[in-house]
């Protein structure tokens, strides 16, 4: 008699693959919030990001009968929305692929501070690289894609992958100390 | 030092965006829905259109039917009167063919009788050549010309045509025999002169004249009887049935229906319908999931993730009732046991659901949990749910049943018990159910008073 979220999951999944649209809606209300992390994570604002969530979800409503029930959903769901998000800014990635490799500049950040970044800190944080390098920090870093898988995703030479992920690294780290910064002159007065 | 703050950097960022919550679900929702419309929507529109679209054709089709079969069965009476009285003529005047009226009749409209015989013509017409006895001489080898089509002349239709050309009433005449006849001058000089237009006392007209003017009457009769099995007939019926399915008790239900059908054979018919019934389940014991989904569906966001996404409590339904007033659009395939039309049959075929009303009970307590175990809450709560023509459910049940027919003049009473399979999931909630019970149905012929 009595059904456990975990089932109530599995059970709206079920009626999703029999395309009833409460199950549909409830789906993605339940998972609309983990997908727009994703989602703003790889692209610039939030019209953006609902869009790629959006696509995403028709992808999701459209194949969900091919998603095996044994399974977690969230892993694929990802997956999903982080290709819809590449395949988005793909035009734009060919015009920023010939962005110069600057030196990196090496900045120091305590960890007490990353540690204090919400969500909106991060983002800004994000915003700060090009579209490039945020992608690659994005896909290396967070979403646990290899060097190669994101050559081949992206249409760029590992090792250039690799470099971006060092700039992207710097930048932020740049970024974090500029934020502490000012934050910190903001308390002084 | 530095590895350490990539790691801190990229641990905190996936803690925070695993747990990023979002208040724009509701919006989103509404611009997903602008991409990608729902199609449930206009389903019910389309089916209802289909299925009145549908009947109106059944419908069509059978007044069609009904007025053309009655329209054959005057007109082959009247051509029967005709060739009977013709007939008597001849028999009266000795086997010698009088310009009577009739028989006129019967000679200018060469195609009523002509088509039973499929000889060339050109056999007979190498017989004598005067005008007069040419003529006679021609009718008599028109009966062997194949069907034609200028019907109007006798001012007989053409359906009657139809009804003779399925099975000759008279039968085709060897061509030695013909020859035999057609070789011995029809009509003697004497005759010729006096203007009398005579048979010989052997003739081919003489010998075929039964059959082909009609004193054998069973073909005939026997086309009509077939054409009545042919035509669609009418069938009005109710009766008790229960549903069943796991977990839910029995309970009686009614419903009651129309059904036409329609002849492919001698013992199969092709028979769609429209039934009204009423559906009830009651689960005392477990809940479908499905039910339970939309149990959480209907309860509101917040309480919804207080009560149930969070686990510190959870509704326990103490018992589910489903009433469904559905119609049902079944089509079946009846096949005769029996060689007496329809007198035990069996049927078997598919059934296609709508939802006049769908209404769904839920009695409810919530259980909150302790510290190692749930206990249950003091009030019991009723969620009643309901919804109006929200699903169309296609081929969704596979009918089989049996039936006995007792036919009492143009009535026919026929007990059958069905059962229908449940294939899939009906109704807006995807409860799998299924149903048996006995109709009990009264089937008409509505063109039987012209024809008895």
């Amino acid at each position: 008699m009595q059904n456990t979220l975990c089932n109530s999951e599995k059970i709206l999944i079920q009626n999703c693959k029999n395309g009833d649209i409460s199950s549909q809606e409830r789906l993605y209300k339940h998972f609309y919030g983990y997908a727009m992390g994703i989602g703003l994570r790889y692209v610039f604002n939030r019209e953006d990001a609902l869009e790629v969530v959006n696509d995403s979800f028709i992808k999701v409503f459209n194949s969900i009968r091919t998603f095996n029930d044994e399974n977690p959903f969230k892993p694929w769901l990802r997956k999903i929305i982080v290709n819809t998000a590449i395949d988005r800014r793909r035009k734009d990635l060919k015009y920023l692929h010939n962005v110069d490799l600057e030196q990196a500049e090496h900045v120091d950040v305590g960890a007490h501070v990353v540690e204090h970044l919400t969500a909106q800190d991060i983002l800004k944080l994000l915003n700060y690289l090009p579209d490039v390098h945020r992608m690659v920090f994005n896909l290396y870093e967070i979403d646990g894609y290899s060097h190669e898988e994101i050559a081949r995703m992206l249409k760029i030479a590992p090792s250039s992958s690799r470099t971006y992920l060092s700039r992207a690294k710097e930048r932020l780290k740049a970024a974090i100390m500029l934020q502490d910064q000012i934050s910190y002159e903001r308390v002084g007065r | 030092m530095k590895e350490s703050v990539d790691k801190n950097l990229k641990e905190h960022i996936i803690k925070v965006f695993d747990q990023y919550e979002d208040s724009g679900a509701d919006h989103g929702w509404l611009e997903l829905r602008k991409k990608y419309p729902a199609k449930s929507a206009r389903r019910p529109i389309i089916w209802w259109s289909s299925a009145a679209a549908i009947l109106v054709f059944a419908g069509s089709l059978f007044f069609l039917n009904t007025q053309n079969q009655d329209e054959q069965t005057i007109i082959s009476k009247n051509q029967l009167k005709k060739v009977q009285e013709a007939t008597s003529t001849n028999k009266n005047s000795g086997l010698t063919i009088e310009k009577t009226p009739e028989l006129k009749n019967v000679n200018q409209s060469k195609h009523d009788i002509a088509l039973a015989i499929r000889k060339p013509a050109k056999t007979i017409a190498s017989g004598p050549s005067v005008s007069d006895i040419h003529n006679n001489a021609k009718a008599t080898a028109d009966f062997n010309e194949p069907i034609i089509s200028s019907e109007k002349e006798s001012g007989i239709e053409v359906a009657s045509l139809n009804i003779l050309s399925q099975e000759p009433a008279i039968k085709p005449v060897p061509e030695e025999e013909l020859r035999t006849h057609t070789d011995q001058p029809l009509i003697q000089e004497n005759d010729i002169e006096s203007n009398k237009p005579i048979i010989g006392s052997h003739s081919f007209l003489a010998e075929k004249k039964p059959d082909i003017l009609g004193d054998k009457k069973v073909p005939l009769i026997e086309k009509n009887e077939d054409l009545q099995n042919k035509r669609m007939e009418l069938t009005f019926y109710a009766g008790p049935f229960f549903n069943y399915a796991e977990g839910s008790s029995t309970s009686m239900n009614l419903g009651a229906g129309v059904s036409s059908g329609i002849s492919l054979s001698k013992r199969v018919t092709l028979i769609a319908g429209l039934a009204l019934a009423k559906n009830t389940l009651v689960f005392d014991s477990e809940v479908p999931a499905n039910s339970y989904v939309a149990f959480l569906n209907s309860t509101p966001l917040d309480q919804k993730s207080q009560n149930l996404l969070a686990t510190s409590s959870v509704a326990q339904i103490s018992k589910f009732e489903a009433q469904l007033l559905n119609l049902d659009i079944p089509v079946n395939i009846k096949y005769s046991l029996s060689r007496e039309p329809d007198k035990v049959f069996v049927t078997a075929g598919l059934s296609s659901f709508t939802y006049l009303n769908e209404a769904y009970r839920y009695s409810y307590n919530y259980l909150t949990s302790g510290s190692n175990s749930f206990s249950s809450g003091s009030s019991s709560n009723d969620k009643v749910i309901n919804k109006n023509f929200g699903k169309f459910d296609l081929a969704q049940t596979l009918n089989l049943s049996f039936g006995f027919t007792h036919t009492a003049k143009v009535q026919r009473f026929v007990i059958e018990p069905f059962i229908k399979y449940p294939l899939g999931t009906l109704g807006s909630q995807n409860i799998r159910f299924g149903s048996a019970g006995i109709n009990f149905k009264l089937s008409i012929h509505p063109a039987e008073k012209f024809t008895k």
